[in-house]
């Protein structure tokens, strides 16, 4: 084996970090993607049906129906759909140029841009739109029980049961640690890919992989 | 400092006295924001509106004013009287006019309303344009840029979507249609034995009857029968003899307890019934007595005495002969005892005696042959 140069080996040594800044971020989109696919509630009685993040389908008395509430929040959900989207394919696309040898400097930035929305951002957006979320579905949960001059009618009642998972997929705790570790382990590996500090100007960049 | 910093300085603080002014009243121009649905829809949630101070240019019916009840709570609504330097305002969106404020409360009219999705994004770009360069791409790429950029944009994102959340038609809720049924009346069958409850019936219907029960303060009693028509119509059959220990007790109603099976559910339902008995009734018609038993339960006890009366003349004497002849008889429910008068006979007088509850009814007629 050849003895490489010791600006390439510093960088293959770093390459582990930068995995795990890939694979973080892969994880943090992979995690949004089941908050937002998963379905999070289970409706059933005179209503029926499962509710995700991003759509539902909710019946009554075997009749679809649209709920306003569930609609509002499903729009909603579309800067979540692109953030998520954007995590995906940076993630996948470091790891990519990792294994392919390529420069992988803009890709790392990406990540930490990704990281800095998921903390800064995303993580309070999202529990702002749990909010919203939960008292939708809250809504869900009625009885239809009424008293008429024909006496009381027990005509069933609608409840929401959540799924053991939902409670993890909903918690921006969650988001939050996994946002903070991503732009930590992003933050490791831009000082760590540079050397020390931000690069100047790109064509400083030494060749492929290194921006110093 | 810098020229831009200073500029940049007296914005900020042009932007803190404009916010404060609705609490100071001197300014002579205020920003509010607007933070709920009461002005709906002349102002949305997130408007940003701008005011002029009442001391520069007044305000008068019809103006939307500005006035503040209490620290951190202002209240951006229309007037819609001004007496007695008194104020009154209402929300456009509200049912009612908000109590009395002094004139002088009154401190901003509004002038512009800015819409939420116009000054959020124009306010995003001039505060990203501080920092990013917008009119050089090719500098995107330099450092910290790109993540500015992108970050910007997403936070941009998730704030136009929260503020069009919030600003959107105003709170409803899906109106699910729930089935229901009312009463709509009750009747009870010329014989007395059957109940026939009718009912209004919305995206349900009738489909069974799991248990039915009439109570009175005689007692618990099941109903003879029960059965569906039409999914509207609920047909039960009464006890007859309910209603001679009602009627001996002097009471003219009764409960009906009745479970039904809906095709949605289920329905319980406990009915007052009221009813009047027919008094029964006695006639003659030609020469034969009739009495009529319109009651459900048998007629006991009917006592008849007729009197034939015969006379003759014995030269100037009309000799008059009576004979009695007497019956007792029990009418059963809905029948007729009919008693022919046979024999010859001028006439008879024809006495009929019951009980009607409590009351002892007699009747007196008389009755012509009907050979005559």
């Amino acid at each position: 084996m050849g003895e490489s140069s010791p600006v390439v080996g510093e960088g293959e040594r770093y390459k582990k970090v930068h995995y795990v800044t890939g694979l973080l971020t892969l994880f943090y989109g992979v995690y949004m993607v089941l908050a937002l696919v998963l379905p999070l509630y289970r409706v059933y009685g005179v209503l029926d049906g499962l509710v995700a993040f991003s759509y539902y389908r909710v019946t009554y008395y075997g009749a679809p129906v649209t709920v306003d509430e569930l609609d509002r929040t499903s729009y909603m959900a579309a800067p979540l759909v692109l953030f998520t989207v954007y995590m995906v394919f940076s993630g996948a696309n470091l790891l990519l140029a990792l294994l392919e040898g390529e420069d992988y400097t803009v890709q790392l930035r990406l990540c930490f841009t990704g990281g800095l929305v998921g903390a800064v951002s995303s993580a309070v957006f999202l529990g702002l739109y749990s909010y919203f979320f939960t008292r939708a579905v809250s809504t869900l949960s009625f009885s239809l029980d009424h008293v008429t001059s024909a006496g009381r009618l027990i005509l069933g009642s609608s409840n929401v049961q959540q799924f053991p998972y939902t409670g993890l997929l909903l918690n921006p705790l969650v988001h939050l640690v996994l946002a903070l570790a991503t732009l930590l382990s992003s933050t490791l590996s831009i000082l760590l890919h540079t050397g020390r500090g931000w690069p100047t100007k790109p064509h400083e960049a030494e060749g492929p992989g290194h921006a110093r | 400092m810098y020229p831009r910093d200073l500029l940049l300085l007296v914005v900020a603080v042009l932007l803190v006295a404009a916010f404060l002014a609705p609490y100071l009243g001197l300014p002579p121009f205020a920003l509010s924001l607007v933070a709920g649905y009461s002005m709906y829809p002349s102002l949305k949630p997130g408007d940003l509106v701008l005011s002029t101070a009442v001391w520069l240019t007044g305000f008068s019916k019809g103006d939307v004013v500005i006035y503040c009840t209490g620290l951190f709570h202002c209240v951006v609504h229309r007037v819609v009287e001004v007496a007695g330097g008194a104020v009154v305002t209402k929300g456009d969106f509200n049912p009612a006019p908000d109590p009395p404020v002094p004139e002088t409360a009154v401190k901003y009219r509004e002038v512009l309303a800015i819409p939420l999705v116009v000054w959020l994004p124009l306010a995003v770009i001039l505060v990203t344009s501080l920092f990013v360069p917008l009119w050089d791409l090719r500098r995107l790429f330099q450092p910290l840029h790109l993540e500015t950029t992108l970050f910007v944009l997403f936070v941009t994102l998730y704030a136009v979507f929260t503020a069009l959340y919030v600003v959107g038609q105003p709170p409803y809720r899906t109106v699910l249609q729930a089935p229901s049924l009312e009463l709509a009346g009750y009747e009870i069958s010329g014989d007395y034995t059957a109940l026939t409850l009718d009912y209004s019936t919305f995206n349900t219907s009738i489909v069974g009857v799991s248990s039915c029960s009439v109570v009175s303060p005689a007692g618990l009693y099941s109903c003879t029968y029960a059965r569906v028509v039409n999914g509207s119509r609920v047909v039960i059959g009464v006890p007859t003899f309910l209603y001679k220990e009602l009627f001996q007790a002097g009471v003219n109603y009764f409960y009906v307890n009745l479970t039904a099976k809906l095709d949605r559910g289920l329905l319980i339902g406990y009915y007052p019934i009221h009813f009047t008995l027919r008094k029964p009734a006695v006639k003659v018609e030609g020469c034969t007595l009739l009495v009529e038993n319109t009651l459900p339960f048998p007629l006991e006890n009917v006592s008849v005495r007729v009197t034939y009366v015969n006379s003759t003349w014995v030269g100037l004497v009309n000799v008059v002969h009576s004979r009695d002849e007497s019956f007792n008889a029990t009418v059963e429910p809905m029948e007729t005892y009919r008693l022919e008068l046979q024999g010859v006979f001028d006439y008879a007088y024809v006495r009929v005696s019951y009980y009607y509850g409590n009351e002892s009814v007699v009747w007196v007629g008389r009755v012509e042959p009907c050979s005559r």
